[in-house]
C-alpha cells in the first residue's frame, strides 16, 4: 500500500513535470529561431476585382531577438519555390517569370533595421523587404500571440503581422487587372526561444 | 477527347494554347506589329539601308513589351526578361550605325557575348556546381548565338525574297507556343510580339521585293529571339531540345524557293511545339 502511494505520487509528479504550463510569465530579453513547421506565410490577392484567393509559402525561416525594453531585430527568409495555392498548374504559373520567377529569385526576405515596442503586445519593425530582386524599406507591425512551453519543455512565443504591398513596387507587373496590384500578406511566426 | 486524338502539334494548339489566349492578349501584340508597320511605311524610301528595319523591329518590340509589362523597367532591372528591351535597343543602335562588314562582325560578337553574360549572370550562383559552369554557359550560349546570327545574316543578305522573314517569324511563333506550354504566359507574349514585328517585316517585303531583312532587321530579331530562348531555358519550364529545333527552324532559308523554306521551317517548329507539349501536358487551369 505504501509502495503504491509512493509510486502514484511519483507518477503524478512525472506527469505534472511533462505537462506544458498554460502560460509563462513575461521574460526579459528573448532570442530565438523561427520554427518552420509551425509558422505560416499567407497571401491574398483579388481576382478580376470580383473575388480573392489565398496562397501560402510552406518554407519560412529566420531569427528574432528582443531586449527587455522592446528593441531588437527580426529576420525572415521565405523560400519562393515553396509557394502553394492548392492548384499545381497555378503554382507553376506563379513560380514562372510571369510572377515570382523562383529560379532567378529563390528567396523573399525581411531584415529589420530597428524594432521598437509600440504597445503591451505590439512591436514595429522597420527594415528592408526584398522580393523579385527589388529591395524596399517597409515597416511591419507585429503582434505577440502569446508565450508558452512546447512539448520538449522549450520556451516558445509567436508573432503575427498582416500588411499590404503593391507587387508593381517589386517589378511584378504582369496581369495587372486580372490580378490586383495590392497583395495582402500575413506572416505568423512561431519562435523557439533559446 | 476529339482534340486529344488529333496529331500532336494540332492538339497542342487547340487544347493547350488557344484556350489561354484572350482578345486582351492580342491587343498589345497587334499594336506592336502596327508600330513596326508604321515605321516601315514611314521609312520606305530608305528600305535598302540597314536602319529602317532595325528601327521598326526595335520600336515595335519595345512598344509591345511596355504594354504587356505596364511600362518599362529602369536601366538595370533585376528580372532577366526585362533586359530584352535593352537587347532590342542596343541591336537597333548598331543597326542604325550602318557599320561595314568588319564592324558588323565585331559588334555581333560583342553583343552575343554581352547578351549571354547578362542573362546567364541572372542565374543564382548556387545553381552552378562551380563558378566555371556560369563561364561555360556564357561562352557556349554567346558562341551559339553569334554563329546562328552570323548564319542568318549571311543567308538573309544572299537570298532574294521573303524566306528569311518567314523562317524567323515561324521560329518566333514556335517560341511563343513553346513558352506558353512551359507555363510562362509573359515570355510567350513577348515572343508573340517578336513574331508580330517580323510579320510587319514580312508584309513590307511582300510590297517591296528589293527589301532585305539583313543586316538591320536580322540584327534585332536574332539577338532578341536568342535572349528569349536563354531566358526560357533558365527561368521557365522548357527543355533545351525545342530551342535547338527552333534555331534550326529559323536558320533554314537555304532554299531558293520561299515555300520550301516555309515548309521545312514549319515542320521543325511544329516538332519543337509537339515535344514541349509532350513534356508539359496542358491542363484545365485558367489564368
Amino acid at each position: 500500500m505504501r509502495k503504491g502511494i509512493v509510486f502514484l505520487t511519483l507518477l503524478a509528479f512525472a506527469v505534472l513535470v511533462q505537462l506544458p504550463s498554460p502560460s509563462v510569465s513575461a521574460p526579459g530579453a528573448e532570442e530565438g529561431n523561427v520554427d518552420p513547421v509551425h509558422s505560416s506565410v499567407l497571401f491574398r490577392i483579388r481576382y478580376f476585382n470580383a473575388s480573392a484567393f489565398w496562397g501560402r509559402f510552406n518554407k519560412a525561416s529566420g531569427t528574432m531577438s528582443l531586449s527587455e525594453g522592446g528593441a531588437g531585430s527580426v529576420s525572415i527568409t521565405i523560400a519562393t519555390d515553396s509557394l502553394d495555392t492548392a492548384v499545381a498548374a497555378r503554382d507553376k504559373h506563379l513560380k514562372s517569370p510571369d510572377f515570382f520567377n523562383v529560379k532567378q529569385f529563390p528567396e523573399i526576405t525581411f531584415t529589420s533595421k530597428k524594432v521598437h515596442k509600440t504597445g503591451a503586445d505590439t512591436y514595429e519593425a522597420a527594415g528592408t523587404f526584398a522580393m523579385h530582386g527589388v529591395s524596399k524599406d517597409m515597416t511591419l507591425t507585429f503582434k505577440r500571440i502569446g508565450r508558452g512551453k512546447g512539448r520538449k519543455g522549450e520556451s516558445r512565443t509567436g508573432f503575427e503581422s498582416t500588411f499590404t504591398l503593391k507587387r508593381s513596387d517589386f517589378g511584378m507587373n504582369f496581369m495587372q487587372g486580372p490580378l490586383s496590384d495590392e497583395v495582402q500578406v500575413t506572416v505568423s511566426l512561431a519562435i523557439v526561444l533559446k | 477527347m476529339i482534340v486529344a486524338d488529333l496529331p500532336g502539334p494540332v492538339s497542342a494548339l487547340l487544347a493547350g494554347i488557344l484556350p489561354d489566349a484572350t482578345p486582351g492578349d492580342l491587343v498589345e501584340i497587334t499594336i506592336a506589329g502596327a508600330v513596326a508597320a508604321a515605321v516601315f511605311a514611314l521609312a520606305w524610301r530608305w528600305r535598302k539601308r540597314s536602319w529602317p528595319a532595325a528601327l521598326a523591329l526595335a520600336a515595335g518590340y519595345t512598344t509591345g513589351h511596355a504594354l504587356i509589362q505596364n511600362g518599362l523597367a529602369g536601366w538595370a532591372p533585376p528580372a532577366a526578361e526585362e533586359w530584352l528591351v535593352h537587347v532590342a535597343l542596343a541591336a537597333a543602335l548598331l543597326g542604325c550605325a550602318g557599320l561595314g562588314k568588319r564592324g558588323r562582325f565585331w559588334t555581333r560578337l560583342a553583343l552575343s557575348a554581352l547578351v549571354a553574360w547578362v542573362l546567364v549572370g541572372k542565374v543564382p550562383t548556387g545553381t552552378w556546381g562551380s563558378s566555371s559552369s556560369a563561364l561555360y554557359w556564357t561562352a557556349a550560349l554567346g558562341g551559339a548565338l553569334f554563329v546562328w546570327w552570323s548564319e542568318l545574316d549571311f543567308r538573309s543578305r544572299k537570298l532574294e525574297g521573303l524566306a528569311p522573314q518567314i523562317a524567323l517569324m515561324l521560329a518566333a511563333v514556335g517560341a511563343s507556343l513553346c513558352l506558353n506550354l512551359a507555363h510562362s504566359a509573359l515570355l510567350a507574349m513577348l515572343a508573340a510580339v517578336v513574331s508580330a514585328v517580323l510579320g510587319a517585316a514580312l508584309a513590307f517585303g511582300f510590297f517591296y521585293k528589293d527589301f532585305k531583312l539583313a543586316p538591320g532587321g536580322v540584327g534585332v530579331a536574332a539577338p532578341l529571339l536568342g535572349a528569349l530562348w536563354i531566358v526560357g531555358h533558365f527561368f521557365a519550364d522548357v527543355q533545351s531540345h525545342w530551342s535547338v529545333l527552333l534555331l534550326m527552324g529559323a536558320a533554314v532559308p537555304v532554299f531558293r524557293r520561299w515555300w520550301l523554306t516555309a515548309l521545312v521551317s514549319a515542320v521543325l517548329v511544329a516538332l519543337a511545339v509537339y515535344l514541349t507539349y509532350q513534356a508539359n501536358p496542358p491542363c484545365s487551369y485558367d489564368y
